[in-house]
């Protein structure tokens, strides 16, 4: 069962400003859509896109800003009420758009794939830059997933290769320190390695604790050595302290002397009758002896005698103070002791318990100094002067400990060396190893991947290169054109260069030589040949106006290839303005079995979009020979129209000799001339009937009658003039029904064609093969 | 019907990887799922490659 578009359904879309049913002939595989510019065409094709590619169709294009769903909707209409609905086989498609812009798509699962050739994709796929050629057509030869996958294992890879370096560095790296340390040692042993595992497998358990009690020690001689350094400071200061006390003393009791009794309360006195002097300014008698006074120099007189009676007072508070101050530090001076105190017996008990030989050789006797290795709280001059006296004793065996503890702690540092460096030796040796072997197997499979995905590309693309050139070859045989090839462009991924032949020359970038209209064709078949190589479920073509203006000879072969491909396609639609193409499909001339005829009649705002099937001519010609539709003028009229068609295409075909002139077209007679005696005696056409002997029929007589009876096309048809007037309708109705008898003989009824395929090289044949057309050629 | 390009892709990788014994069969599925999706991770193949450890090579024997 096929799957085709039977109707579209529009309402508010684009051009669709009153509902639009556009309906389509399902028997046949393709449909041609006429309208001139301006009719619809693109609504049509736009709406295909909205619903099965999910897209704004031909405003994806558009600058129009980011915002481009807004034009979506018919002009003085809303967003919601746009809807599309397109009916595929029975299944009803249904794609609307909300106020925000976003797209509400109800797509059946099991309608074909959709491929839409707009004009602009045709430029781009052939003039852009390899890049967006690629981007054109790589839905074609997308392999994203596979270029994931592959770009992962490249990862994995670099990945895998430095975990090799690194453990190769720091392999190389700890080898080469043994080596120096083996030599640093002489060299001992067989070599670096067994020297080093011999060195790695030694205890270092004895050394570790010597080490640590030796550091302890010294940690306590040196704590001690602090704090027997403080109390010799502090005993210094307390010295001087106490020297300061009796200097002080001896000042004080010499100024004590020379003072008088009762010095405070006269120091007062002075004081106030030196404020009353100075506040007193007119003063110039003593107020209490009543003598005779100079305010100035008894003031004078009065501050000397306040310093000599000062004196005493301040040097009994220095003496306090300098009192204090001593009696605080001889309090330091004591506590600094005990610290001594404590820290000597902290030392003593270490040393009592110690396994350093340095002292055990000592032979310290502990009885009897067992005082000292109990804690005092408190200051014992005794207990001080004993444990100074053990402490000075202990000291001559500290040199030798540091001396012996310098030697472990290199020793120590050398093994601990080995042991780090044997062992990530070893560790990175078994990295390196496990990483050459993944990155070997890394490496292999990147190059399988790379190597497959270039070939699979390439295989692709030379398989679409030669569909194309097949397609290619149908247009343009003979014209020294062709030889596509699609390749990928070395280098980069994205990248897709199309190469071509010029006549003598191969691999010319097309874009470079070829015409415009060959460029338009090389990118329509480029198309064709991508959406054939992944035809999928059935592929529906839509062509949207891609042609403009092409040569009749060009335009014949467009249609052939049309014509087949609507036996590889599920359906194609084709859309166009170009007038020449719909009318050779309405004279049958060409490929036009399988195509259905619509037609775009013009837009207006308020009636909106309007569509009709257009009928070929015959069935056009026969409506207006039956009698109730009888019109003489217009039988005879399209009947002499038919009739220069179809002899254009036999003179045409037979490449017949017309009569030169300045100005075409050529008229009836002058298309006469051209069948000669010979060609038209030998005309015969030859129809297949299955089952029964093929059936032949000499075109002479019909040519002959039409030939005596082709001016009534003129007389009654064309002018006005009173032969014409004379003529009945029978026998215009005559000259009618022989048109139309004449083109029943050359068209096929099955495939709607005229035979005009030379293939089977002794006759024509239309394109289902059922009828002939003899001769091949012009008789001589 | 023919295959989208990457699936046909996919599978004609698969095919090779597959026949390069490169990748243990232990992980056939995985690779399979993976490659079809596109998702494998550059972890995802150095698991493949990891060296198949000898207990297993020969309880695989066995089965």
């Amino acid at each position: 069962m096929t799957k085709r578009i039977k109707s579209i359904k529009l309402e508010s879309f684009k051009g669709a400003t009153q509902p639009f049913t556009f309906e389509f002939d399902t028997d046949k595989p393709i449909t041609l859509i006429f309208g001139e510019n301006g009719s619809g065409k693109s609504t049509i094709v736009d709406s295909i896109d909205f619903i099965f590619n999910e897209n704004l169709g031909s405003l994806e294009d558009k600058k129009i800003g980011h915002s481009k769903h807004k034009y979506l909707h018919s002009i003085l209409s809303s967003p919601d009420k746009l809807k599309v609905e397109i009916d595929v086989a029975g299944l009803i498609n249904i794609g609307r758009i909300t106020k925000s812009g976003d797209k509400v798509i109800d797509k059946k699962n099991k309608v074909p794939s959709f491929e839409i050739l707009r004009r602009s994709q045709i430029l781009n796929v052939i003039n852009a830059e390899p890049k967006e050629k690629f981007n054109e057509i790589k839905k074609f030869i997308d392999v994203t997933n596979c270029q994931k996958n592959e770009d992962s294992l490249r990862r994995a890879k670099d990945s895998v290769k430095l975990n090799y370096n690194d453990a190769s560095k720091l392999f190389t790296q700890s080898d080469d320190q043994l080596k120096r340390l083996w030599e640093q040692e002489g060299r001992s042993g067989k070599d670096y390695l067994t020297w080093a595992e011999s060195k790695a497998k030694l205890s270092t358990k004895e050394l570790d604790k010597y080490v640590k009690d030796a550091e302890k020690i010294i940690r306590y001689f040196e704590k001690l050595e602090q704090s027997i350094n403080d109390v010799d400071k502090k005993s210094e200061e307390v010295v001087k302290l106490k020297s300061s006390v009796e200097e002080k003393t001896k000042e004080y009791e010499k100024a004590k002397k020379d003072s008088v009794d009762n010095a405070e309360e006269l120091i007062k006195t002075l004081q106030s009758a030196k404020s009353y002097i100075e506040k007193t300014k007119s003063i110039r008698e003593c107020p209490v002896c009543k003598q005779l006074i100079i305010p100035k120099e008894l003031i004078s007189d009065i501050d000397k005698r306040l310093t000599d009676f000062k004196k005493p007072i301040e040097l009994k508070k220095s003496l306090d103070d300098a009192e204090a101050k001593y009696k605080r530090e001889v309090a330091v001076l004591e506590s600094k002791k005990i610290s001594v105190q404590n820290d000597a017996f902290s030392l003593f008990n270490f040393c009592k318990d110690t396994s350093l030989g340095e002292i055990k050789s000592m032979k310290i006797d502990w009885g009897k100094n067992k005082d000292l290795l109990e804690k005092s709280e408190s200051y014992n001059e005794k207990y001080y002067d004993s444990s100074i006296k053990l402490y000075k004793e202990l000291s001559t065996a500290k040199k030798e400990i540091e001396k012996e503890l310098d030697s472990s702690r290199e020793t120590l540092r050398q093994i601990t060396a080995i042991k780090t460096n044997l062992e990530t030796r070893n560790e990175k040796k078994i990295i390196a190893s496990e990483s050459e072997k993944k990155l070997k197997k890394l490496t292999d499979l990147h190059s399988i991947v790379e190597k497959t995905r270039k070939d699979f590309l390439d295989s692709v693309l030379a398989d679409i290169s030669n569909t194309i050139d097949e397609y290619y070859q149908k247009m343009h045989p003979d014209e020294g054109i062709g030889k596509i090839k699609c390749f990928m462009k070395s280098g980069g991924i994205s990248s897709l260069d199309i190469l071509a032949k010029f006549h003598s020359v191969d691999d010319i970038p097309p874009a470079a030589y070829y015409s415009e209209s060959h460029l338009d064709t090389l990118g329509v078949c480029v198309f064709i040949a991508l959406a054939k190589h992944y035809n999928r479920d059935g592929t529906i073509l839509v062509f949207d106006d891609i042609l403009t203006s092409v040569d009749v000879e060009h335009l014949e072969r467009f249609m052939k290839l049309l014509s087949d491909l609507g036996d590889e396609f599920e359906q194609i639609i084709l859309t166009t303005h170009y007038r020449p193409l719909r009318e050779r499909y309405r004279y049958a001339r060409g490929a036009v079995g399988n195509v259905s005829i619509k037609e775009l009649r013009n837009w207006d705002i308020d009636k909106g979009m309007y569509g009709e099937n257009t009928e070929n001519y015959l069935t056009d010609l026969k409506k207006y020979l039956v009698d109730m539709g009888f019109d003489r003028q217009i039988a005879a009229s399209k009947g002499g129209v038919l009739l220069e068609s179809l002899l254009d295409h036999l003179t045409f075909t037979y490449q017949c000799k017309l009569p030169r002139r300045s100005h075409p077209p050529y008229t009836i007679a002058d298309l006469y001339v051209g069948l000669t005696k010979k060609l038209s005696g030998a005309l015969k056409i030859e129809e297949i009937i299955i089952g029964s002997p093929n059936k032949e029929l000499l075109l002479k007589p019909i040519l002959d009658k039409l030939d005596s009876k082709s001016w009534i096309r003129n007389v009654v048809g064309a002018h006005y003039n009173q032969l014409g007037m004379e003529l009945t309708d029978k026998e215009i109705k005559e000259f009618g029904e022989t048109v139309v008898n004449f083109a029943e003989t050359m068209i096929c009824e099955k495939c709607f064609e005229i035979p005009g395929r030379d293939k089977s090289g002794s006759y024509f044949e239309c394109k289902c093969k059922t009828k002939r057309l003899h001769p091949l050629k012009e008789p001589k | 019907m023919k295959d989208k390009p990457d699936e046909a892709l996919s599978k004609l990788l698969i095919e090779k990887i597959e026949k390069s014994k490169l990748v243990d069969k232990r992980f056939s599925e995985k690779l399979k799922k993976g490659f079809l999706l596109g998702n494998l991770s550059a972890e995802d193949w150095e698991l493949f490659v990891e060296e198949v450890p000898a207990k297993e090579k020969i309880n695989d024997k066995a089965n």
